[in-house]
């Protein structure tokens, strides 16, 4: 019972505190669980944000950088062919070549004319200045043909596809302006051409490693696919919105950025990404831009919170269990103690110690019960008193102080008991006094009641303390003797108090003559029982009486 | 052989572009007011662009035009020769070969064609003699090599 309630407190109280506990750390979690992605995402379409900020930029400067060449003097005087051009070659060459030292993205300069089936006039790469002979004619590709149909200021941007002829797969973004002259059409165009696979190296460089680089054209078409960089299969073309349905809202038109997730494939983890389109100026030409981050890395840092987590629902799971002890012990040591207490008193009436000195429910319970159980006392001390007095006035006698009947019979059973096992004898002496009824009417019933309170001290007065004087009622008293050594003893006693009796007796100023008449019986000799004894002292002492009283008989029976 | 390359450099400096996929073809087609245009792709090229929104006819010329059928072959040396066959049959399905036709427009081996009046002049392809040579020779040409600087076998 004990341990019944105070284990189950003690686990009620766990419970609760753990249930508490892990609730608060489930959801203080799972928070800042959402919050760490919140911010991920945040980050991530920053990210992005800044990146096609940053290539946006890029496009426009290398606009403005096509434009001064666009501008210059020099084409136009070497698309007319003005004589000894070539000086002019030379300084558009070499402008090219500072051009192209200043970009690293920059993969070749040309300078077109519209005639002679786009022949190239001036080529520079990388490498070098292509040598003349070596110069092509371009006018079957729409960065001639579409660039010299423009108006004045206005600039050709090229879609990014990958060659299809060219193995190793370089992707190549084609500006290109028109030259005028005075004619109605465009002489010529300077196409500036950019390796695009190096400019977005250049804008990846700002960006943490972990993030993933998609870049796609306006068909989805993915032009950089960081999960194809390992692998070898360059063959199919990979379609974003294979991957990702949502982006065909982007493709659409619909809107200009969004997030998604990119699902997890064999050797890339599932990824949060972000892609937002960049307008590259003609027609309706845009790019598709994406950063992607694995899941992975973005619940790192909630790993760590998970662990200190952990550690915080151990930590209140320990502390709340020793609570939980301490408290079920703080009960329940009280409640035992009252109970120890309780069944202690209600075996003996013993008073064991109560937690009274507490301050709460249980110390007033402890005080109550300390109040009943004094109470309890208190009233069983009064009861044992009252019984007492009873006892006493049952068996004693009020006027004299001496035993009364019932109360010598006892004591006579008792003593013939106690005499039958030792072989000893026992001795009555029947007193009776003489002319009791006239002192009575005399002197008033207060003088005879002093009277026989004188007479029964003086019955004490001859008798040893084993014995008993005994008030049978009236004027008759019967003094028992426990051991007597023989009749003749008996008779010596009684003659002393004959001889007492003779003295008178000074009682309320009167001087007063009582006498008794004695009567004696002996046991075994006068009877077996303490009926028979007594009525045979009775008899002796009717015996005195009829022989004249002041006397003394013994029984007969000899 | 410097003829045909005459030939086709004379093609190159004659015609608008070229293209290699037929939605390239057709985005060209749309954006550049092209009247004549060699479909390379046939049926299929036909229905992108009438998709697309254009009013064009297709028609084979009395000179005749390559053609050539696409098939499924198994190598000798598969390893497994059972699922290239239920691949195979899984085509011939009606609702497969059927897509072929709504989503291409190209004809299926379930469907009868209907046999035109005229007789077709059809060239068929035949395996080309040097692969890698043809390749570098058209990549020149594309290129737009002048006639002195196109490779010649």
């Amino acid at each position: 019972m004990k341990l019944r309630l105070g284990n189950k407190l003690t686990v009620l109280l766990c419970m609760f505190g753990l249930l508490l506990g892990g609730i608060a750390s489930y959801y203080s979690l799972s928070s800042s669980k959402q919050i760490l992605i919140a911010a991920a995402k945040r980050d991530l379409l920053l990210a992005n944000q800044v990146l096609g900020r940053n290539l946006q930029i890029s496009l426009e400067n290398f606009a403005r950088d096509l434009k001064v060449l666009s501008d210059q003097s020099q084409p136009v005087e070497v698309l007319q062919d003005m004589p000894n051009n070539s000086k002019e070659i030379e300084e558009l060459a070499r402008l090219f070549t500072s051009m192209l030292d200043a970009h690293p993205e920059y993969q070749r300069i040309r300078l077109i004319e519209a005639k002679n089936y786009g022949l190239e006039r001036i080529n520079v790469d990388r490498q070098g200045i292509v040598a003349s002979t070596a110069l092509q004619e371009k006018g079957h590709i729409p960065y001639v043909f579409k660039t010299l149909k423009l108006s004045p200021g206005q600039q050709f941007f090229s879609e990014i596809a990958p060659s299809r002829l060219d193995p190793d797969k370089a992707l190549t973004l084609h500006i290109a302006s028109p030259i005028w002259t005075n004619e109605p059409r465009a002489v010529g165009v300077i196409v500036l051409s950019i390796d695009v696979k190096t400019l977005f190296s250049r804008l990846k460089r700002e960006l943490p490693d972990y993030y993933q680089f998609f870049l796609a054209n306006s068909q989805g078409e993915l032009l950089l696919n960081p999960e194809r960089e390992q692998s070898q299969d360059q063959g199919s073309i990979a379609m974003l919105q294979a991957q990702l349905p949502e982006i065909l809202t982007l493709l659409s038109g619909k809107s200009s950025s969004m997030l998604g997730i990119l699902p997890a494939k064999r050797e890339q983890p599932s990824r949060l990404a972000a892609f937002t389109t960049i307008s590259i100026e003609a027609e309706s030409n845009h790019l598709l831009l994406g950063l992607a981050v694995p899941e992975k890395h973005i619940l790192q840092a909630s790993q760590a919170l998970d662990q200190r987590l952990i550690q915080i629902i151990a930590a209140l799971g320990l502390i709340t269990l020793i609570l939980s002890l301490w408290l079920a012990r703080q009960m329940i040591r009280p409640l035992n103690q009252i109970g120890l207490a309780i069944a202690h008193f209600s075996q003996d009436l013993s008073l064991q110690p109560l937690p009274t000195e507490r301050g709460d429910e249980l110390g007033k319970l402890a005080r109550d019960i300390r109040a009943m159980q004094e109470k309890i006392l208190a009233q069983i001390i009064q009861l044992n008193t009252n019984q007492q007095e009873l006892q006493r006035m049952a068996h004693i006698d009020p006027l004299t102080g001496l035993p009364n009947r019932r109360l010598f019979f006892d004591r006579l059973e008792h003593a013939i008991s106690n005499a039958e096992r030792s072989g000893k004898l026992l001795g009555l002496l029947y007193v009776d006094l003489d002319h009791f009824k006239e002192i009575n009417d005399t002197h008033g019933h207060a003088a005879g009641d002093e009277v026989l309170s004188n007479v029964a001290h003086l019955l004490v007065s001859v008798t040893r303390s084993g014995d008993t004087v005994a008030r049978l009622g009236g004027d008759e008293f019967v003094i028992l003797f426990d051991e007597v050594e023989s009749r003749a003893t008996l008779l010596g006693i009684a003659q002393k108090l004959l001889s007492l009796l003779q003295n008178r007796l000074l009682i309320d100023g009167k001087d007063l003559q009582v006498r008794a008449s004695l009567g004696i019986s002996l046991y075994p000799h006068d009877g077996s029982d303490a009926q028979t004894l007594l009525q045979n002292a009775d008899r002796a002492m009717y015996s005195s009486k009829r022989s004249g009283r002041n006397t003394i008989t013994s029984s007969h029976i000899t | 052989m410097p003829a045909t390359v005459d030939k086709l450099i004379a093609l190159r400096r004659n015609v608008l572009s070229f293209y290699s996929l037929p939605e390239e073809s057709v985005s060209l087609f749309m954006q550049n007011s092209i009247a004549l245009m060699y479909a390379n792709y046939g049926r299929q090229q036909l229905k992108l662009l009438q998709d697309a929104g254009a009013d064009v006819g297709y028609v084979i010329p009395q000179e005749g035009a390559l053609a050539w059928l696409d098939c499924w072959a198994i190598t000798h040396t598969t390893p497994n020769r059972d699922l290239a066959e239920q691949w195979i049959n899984y085509t011939l399905e009606p609702q497969v070969s059927g897509a072929l036709t709504e989503r291409h427009g190209l004809e299926n081996t379930l469907r009868t064609l209907q046999a035109s009046s005229a007789p077709l002049r059809l060239i068929w392809l035949e395996p080309v003699a040097n692969a890698e040579l043809r390749a570098k020779l058209w990549k020149s040409i594309l290129a737009g090599d002048r006639p002195g600087n196109v490779v010649l076998p």
